[in-house]
């Protein structure tokens, strides 16, 4: 069974490189423009993992963790943070709203493949 | 005796604003349909690797390593925006500041444009430049953020 990933990004190039590399293994994607857009799709629909930015328009990642680990659907389900911030302040804040792990950008395609293989084969 | 005209600071300050919101949108534009491209190149090489013929299939994982090359590269115009926008946002910061009836304190202003950056190279250039806000979590100065992108870290 395909497994479907739900991307967050403010930015268009950003959604399409992502969007690219989980393709190219055969992953499903949903597209979400921000914490908000992401959130209303989580709340009637489930996904197996979700991998979004943190600083974004009307809602930003780390709220974004916060609020689906509230949604009985998603207090198991990986939540990857892909982010230009690296300093530990804000990687506590995001470890602390429940992501399950951190990737600054740009990130290397095989290596994210290889992230969630990691992830789902756990 | 003449006068020197003043320089017309909330002016330039706007301008340049402008200048900077407008190269972001035309470079913002071009890296989506360059992004498209790429990603039709990283669809095509997965397809080709699944080829039955080996030649093909060769081929096909050639191209799918170029593209995951320039996906990774592209990614720096997503930095280099986020850069531009602060950028952008400061100098808006500093035509409202001078345009207000009561200007904020420099501590203020500075704080709201140090508080919008999301890179610790952008911090600590600040804090090389202007000094160390009182209050402002340091900038990690053992942290080298070339060498942190890319990283991955589960929890």
């Amino acid at each position: 069974m395909t497994r479907t990933i739900l991307t967050v990004d403010d930015s268009t190039s950003m959604r399409q490189m992502v969007r690219a590399t989980l393709q190219s293994a055969g992953y499903g994607v949903v597209e979400a423009a921000d914490g908000q857009e992401a959130l209303e799709f989580a709340r009637g629909n489930a996904v197996d993992l979700v991998i979004s930015d943190v600083n974004m328009p009307r809602m930003d990642g780390i709220r974004l963790v916060h609020e689906l680990r509230s949604l009985p659907g998603y207090r198991l389900t990986p939540l990857l943070l892909l982010t230009t911030e690296s300093s530990q302040e804000k990687k506590l804040e995001g470890k602390r709203a429940g992501a399950t792990g951190w990737i600054v950008k740009p990130f290397n395609p095989t290596q994210l493949l290889a992230t969630l293989t990691k992830l789902f084969n756990a | 005796m003449s006068r020197t005209p003043s320089i017309p600071l909330p002016q330039l300050l706007e301008l340049s604003a402008s200048q900077v919101e407008v190269a972001l949108q035309n470079a913002g534009a071009q890296v989506e349909r360059l992004a498209n491209s790429v990603a039709a190149f990283a669809k095509l090489g997965a397809e080709m690797c699944a080829h039955p013929d080996a030649a093909v299939a060769a081929q096909g994982v050639r191209i799918s390593a170029e593209a995951q090359r320039a996906m990774f590269a592209m990614q720096f115009h997503d930095l280099l925006s986020q850069r531009l926008q602060h950028v952008r946002d400061a100098l808006g910061d500093m035509h409202d500041a001078l345009g207000a009836p009561a200007a904020p304190s420099p501590s203020v202003l500075l704080a709201a444009i140090r508080g919008r950056y999301t890179m610790e190279d952008e911090r600590r250039m600040f804090d090389i430049l202007l000094g160390h806000l009182p209050g402002a979590p340091p900038a990690n100065a053992d942290t080298d953020h070339e060498s942190l992108r890319g990283s991955v870290e589960l929890f």
